[in-house]
């Protein structure tokens, strides 16, 4: 077999040319980046390509598995589940990162409805990992946390929470809202292991820890 | 306050995003067809228009004014697009590892046609690096200078590898053949003997 012939059959095996996806908007994915990013400042645009974590808030592929919600008191329930990754801090993911590699775990109930109690410093303290974090974006069924205060285990500063996305409706977290997290050793988050918490919620919680 | 220079920078970097997107996007949407599962195309192109966005002062190629020349600006978008779907891919991989313990589900593999099953075949049996060398030869038809520039690689050592790869896949083809020849010789001869 001659290159030209090998190169037919490749051709005619490419999956582009039997692929059904839509053309992609061009002006929408322009318009995205720009505006995820306006300022391209040069520490943001020094990403490394391979190993960032980095996420835009673009795509709407995944993005349905989590709806949007600022509950007075968000309390989440159900099934969560958690795959943590962490950088060093400025973005960038480096080979010095503690793979916390979270794994999951049964959770909760089957549909989520379960509501929590508002979180106490008593409840979560046995757990190995527990963290008083922002959160920084939501991208489909990944949130990113930046840690603000690590009250067990710690280390790093950015945390990516994986949804279970066979349970999308059981957790609504918004940019910008502070939460604590407690996780498993193995890494699964309990059922009502993700609260919202009030300034007043974390004080409690900043006292006890002292933090 | 921003000021008139940095305003006119500022317009001129978009205009260069928007010139290089214009050229870019839909060539880099076919390369992610052809790698991931629909599901993910959309988000790792989003990402790797945001990274592009990022680094357009990195870009090779690109003039103010103008519309780039795709051969000069795929092969470094295509390295882009490379590195955002393995992080996709390292990210989904956690994600499904989490899930399938906990569901005992699996995400289906990317569809495959059935009318190419041996060659899909052929290029699955090669190494991650054979395979991204060829497809990006055949599907992308980057030269070797390009696919060098696409994966990090030198130019010989692209040729090498992609010499080497071809002629894995013409003998796998080969093999596979002469198997299915086999099993039909079998077929007849069992159908005659009965």
């Amino acid at each position: 077999m001659n290159d030209n012939e090998l190169l037919t059959l490749l051709r005619d095996a490419d999956p582009a040319l039997t692929s059904r996806a839509p053309l992609p908007d061009t002006n929408r994915l322009v318009e995205a980046a720009m505006k995820t990013d306006s300022v391209a400042t040069p520490e943001n645009t020094e990403i490394d390509t391979t190993n960032s974590t980095a996420k835009i808030t673009a795509g709407k592929g995944r993005r349905r598995l989590l709806g949007l919600a600022a509950a007075a008191a968000l309390l989440l329930g159900g099934g969560v589940t958690a795959g943590i990754t962490a950088n060093s801090g400025n973005g960038h993911t480096t080979e010095a990162v503690k793979e916390l590699s979270l794994s999951a775990a049964a959770t909760g109930n089957d549909k989520g409805s379960e509501k929590c109690q508002a979180p106490v410093p008593d409840q979560l303290a046995g757990y190995p990992t527990l963290f008083y974090g922002t959160v920084t974006s939501v991208k489909g069924p990944l949130i990113t946390f930046h840690v603000d205060h690590w009250l067990r285990g710690g280390g790093t500063r950015t945390i990516l929470v994986s949804n279970d996305p066979d349970f999308p409706e059981n957790l609504t977290f918004t940019v910008g809202q502070h939460y604590i997290v407690a996780a498993e050793r193995d890494g699964s988050i309990p059922s009502c292991g993700a609260n919202w918490v009030s300034d007043k919620e974390w004080r409690q919680f900043s006292d006890a820890f002292g933090k | 306050m921003e000021s008139i220079t940095e305003q006119e920078a500022r317009r001129l970097r978009r205009a260069r995003f928007e010139g290089l997107a214009q050229v870019v996007t839909e060539p880099l949407h076919r390369y992610l067809v052809r790698r991931t599962a629909p599901d993910m195309v959309e988000d790792v192109l989003s990402e790797t228009m945001l990274v592009l966005w990022r680094r357009i002062d990195h870009v090779p190629g690109l003039r103010n004014g103008s519309l780039p020349d795709r051969d000069e600006v795929l092969p470094w978008c295509y390295g882009v697009a490379r590195g955002c779907l393995a992080n996709a891919r390292r990210a989904d991989g956690r994600r499904l590892r989490l899930v399938e313990r906990l569901m005992s589900v699996q995400q289906p593999p990317v569809p495959v046609d059935a009318d190419h099953g041996d060659l899909h075949a052929a290029l699955a049996a090669l190494g991650e690096l054979d395979r991204e060398v060829i497809r990006l030869w055949a599907w992308e038809e980057l030269a070797p200078r390009q696919i060098a520039e696409a994966t990090g690689m030198t130019a010989n050592a692209v040729s090498m590898r992609l010499h080497r790869a071809k002629k894995k896949i013409a003998e796998q083809l080969r093999s596979a053949r002469k198997n299915a020849e086999l099993a039909g010789h079998k077929m007849s001869e069992g159908r005659s003997g009965q």
